[in-house]
């Protein structure tokens, strides 16, 4: 009867001895995802429209014409040696209009730093592109606007040699989501 | 007797960065866009914005020192967006693959990227979702 209970006792020594204290084994958390769905942007150019420098004369050396808006109507602006040879209202801004389904977001309106327009023979650069609302306000963004318009303004540079004709190009205008 | 317990740490699992997709332009058809674990994108019939943020989902863990443990992500998962509308995320990958190691101080990161599936049409606005994330020891 002895001999039975010590070895009960050595039997229960073992089990703790060979027991683990188990923790967690596993467990779980949550990632979180995020995304912004928005649609395309569609921009319009008036096919009747064109940004307009009129008819300039040059007098052998430098200048610019700038075209701006002043309170939304068109402005032009000599500097150095050039000169106008048209009427009052030959020249012109360009005119744009873009759309899109979002109105919670920002878009931005960006521009080449210049292109070159030609005759076919000289070439002028035309820079420094502006973008204005209705008002003559030159803006760079547009915010909760489903569909918003803009017209272009921009500076061309004359060397002073260039040879008679008419001068024509064209230029990039960019229309994007500010991120 | 002396007896040996073998004590085992708990093992603890933290989100430390959310899956971001950022801003994406939907076509009318459908598409997807996938962010890979590895941090990469690609899309099909899906723009993404330039210069939107996005990032793949960081956890870290802590448990056992020099053990591994398995990564178990979700078959899918659904973001919910404006109007009941919804999207599923879904082929989701994990690095480092599963089972991952703890290091000698008995702690690991891991990133988890997934694919999002954009419907035809797919309603504009901000969605967001959660997705399970299971380990355990091996």
């Amino acid at each position: 009867m002895k001999k039975a209970f010590v070895v009960l006792l050595v039997v229960a020594g073992l089990l703790v001895a060979t027991g683990n204290v188990f923790a967690d084994t596993e467990t779980t958390n949550q990632g979180t995802a995020t995304v912004k769905v928005l649609t395309p942007l569609v921009l319009t150019h008036d096919t009747t429209s064109k940004l307009n420098f009129g008819s300039i004369g040059v007098i052998g050396s430098a200048g610019t014409v700038t075209v701006a808006s002043t309170g939304g109507v068109a402005t032009r602006t000599l500097q150095g040696a050039v000169g106008y040879t048209d009427s009052t209202n030959a020249y012109a801004l360009d005119y744009f209009s873009a759309s899109s389904l979002v109105t919670t977001t920002t878009y931005y309106i960006g521009f080449t730093d210049s292109v070159t327009i030609t005759n076919g023979y000289n070439t002028m650069t035309v820079s420094d592109f502006k973008a204005y609302d209705s008002s003559g306000n030159q803006i760079t963004t547009s915010y909760g606007n489903s569909a918003f318009y803009f017209w272009v303004g921009a500076k061309l540079t004359l060397s002073g040699s260039e040879s008679a004709g008419t001068y024509s190009g064209t230029y990039p205008v960019y229309l994007g989501y500010l991120e | 007797l002396v007896s040996q317990v073998y004590a085992q740490t708990a093992l603890s699992l933290t989100a430390t960065q959310s899956l971001a997709f950022g801003s994406i332009i939907r076509f009318p058809t459908a598409g997807s866009i996938t962010l890979s674990a590895q941090g990469s994108v690609s899309a099909s019939n899906v723009m993404y914005v330039r210069g939107s943020v996005r990032h793949v989902a960081l956890f870290s863990v802590t448990g056992d020192a020099n053990r591994n443990f398995y990564i178990t992500l979700p078959v899918s998962t659904t973001l919910s967006g404006p109007d009941s509308a919804t999207m599923t995320l879904d082929t989701f990958t994990v690095l480092p693959s599963s089972p991952a190691s703890l290091g000698v101080d008995g702690t690991c990161s891991f990133a988890v990227g997934a694919t999002l599936e954009v419907a035809m049409n797919q309603p504009t606005g901000e969605y967001s979702g959660t997705f399970e994330v299971l380990i355990s020891y091996e």
